[in-house]
């Protein structure tokens, strides 16, 4: 499984786990998860959350734009960006080593 | 034009504590819910003043106080004390609104000679033993919420910016979802948003929800003296109308009544039964005699 498909996996994982309706598969990956109902306002805040420990950083305030988070295709290329040898440069995806209960240095 | 006047008094430390005045009569309290403008307090403070009630109206302090000293209710209670002391009351009605039974509590616990009579209006009792299933999807999801915030100030801004729509489909606050802005109709949004416009705000929001949610008033309840009557209202999304009513069954003597049709703004919707219901309250408490000829 190739880098992005790994990244897509993780995501649609961490959006199941934090969607209004508890369920994220079978959706296209371009797909608009608000609306289909995916995912609220409320819930964008607990998935950074957990993106933020799955990736070990803290998503800069300019990332956390509506746009990144409009489709699992958006979250995955905002991740790589954040990921190493992504754009920005930040932890690594797969690491999750950030502690679930602080917040992780931020990715600059 | 507001019927209710500003007054302050101080806190320990010299800080003002600022509260809100109306009318001449029985005292009463009315301890507004967390984060909320007194405009919500308003239309009850004015009908109540008018017959006969003299008036203190609380916000509850904390939306600009540094993140380490947010106040929950047993300070807010506190708080309450000192206004009496400082409006030269020794007792009083108290009425709360959603977080406002909690401060009640405390103050009756703290100082039962001190409380006539208590009135719970959509009260947030959670967490209640044996009442886990009454929580509403806001209750979860603001718990949820907040918590993140409170170990990740950094995400205010993003907290804010759903507060206000900016993430969602359609720009707007999404009906029906578990926000707070999603959970009231449109024309309360401003109301609800302008104490929490800025990222500081925010932070003390949720920390002062932290707090709240933290807070168990579960121990108090079989030990309260004073009369008390919980209202809850049949479609309130934000407290579960089954836990006023759970709540009520734990306080000795304690009446329970729900609004039919009623929702979790019944004080800016419902002033006319909620007037007569916490009038009734009262009276009943000052004058039981005549109550029993009733």
């Amino acid at each position: 499984m190739g880098r992005a498909a790994e990244l897509e996996e993780m995501v649609t994982a961490a959006v199941r786990r934090n969607s209004i309706t508890g369920g994220s598969q079978g959706i296209p990956r371009d797909a608009n998860l608000f609306l289909l109902g995916v995912l609220d306002s409320l819930s964008v805040v607990t998935l950074v959350a957990e993106l933020e420990t799955v990736l070990g950083c803290t998503i800069p305030a300019e990332e956390l734009l509506p746009e990144n988070f409009r489709s699992v295709e958006g979250i995955a290329a905002l991740c790589a960006r954040l990921s190493p040898g992504g754009a920005g440069g930040g932890a690594g995806a797969s690491g999750g080593a950030a502690a679930s209960d602080g917040a992780p240095p931020e990715v600059r | 034009m507001s019927a209710l006047e500003p007054r302050q008094t101080q806190l320990p430390d010299g800080r003002p504590l600022p509260y809100h005045v109306a009318g001449e009569g029985r005292p009463m309290v009315l301890v507004n819910a967390y984060g909320m403008k007194l405009a919500f307090l308003e239309p009850l403070a004015a009908a109540l003043a008018e017959h006969g009630h003299r008036i203190i109206a609380l916000e509850c302090r904390g939306l600009a106080e540094p993140l380490e000293a947010i106040p929950g209710p047993a300070e807010h209670a506190g708080d309450v004390a000192r206004i009496l002391d400082a409006e030269g009351i020794e007792r009083a009605h108290l009425v709360g609104w959603c977080t406002g039974p909690k401060v009640a509590l405390e103050l009756e616990h703290a100082h039962p000679g001190r409380v006539r009579s208590m009135t719970f209006v959509t009260g947030s009792f959670s967490p209640l033993a044996g009442a886990e299933e009454l929580v509403t999807a806001y209750d979860v999801n603001i718990a949820k919420v907040a918590r993140v915030v409170d170990r990740r100030p950094h995400l205010a801004g993003l907290f804010l910016k759903s507060l206000s729509g900016a993430l969602s489909a359609t720009g707007e606050a999404e009906p029906g979802a578990a926000a707070p802005l999603g959970v009231a109709p449109q024309r309360y949004h401003d109301l609800i948003l302008e104490p929490l416009l800025s990222e500081e705000a925010i932070r003390a929001y949720t920390r002062m929800v932290v707090r709240f949610k933290d807070h168990s008033v579960e121990h108090l309840l079989g030990e309260v003296r004073a009369p008390t009557l919980f209202i809850g209202a049949e479609h309130d999304v934000i407290a579960h109308p089954g836990i006023s009513a759970a709540a009520a069954a734990r306080v000795p003597g304690a009446h329970h009544v729900e609004l039919a049709g009623g929702t979790h703004w019944c004080l800016l919707e419902d002033v006319d039964r909620l007037c007569y219901l916490i009038e009734r309250q009262a009276f009943v408490t000052d004058f039981p005699e005549a109550a029993s000829c009733e």
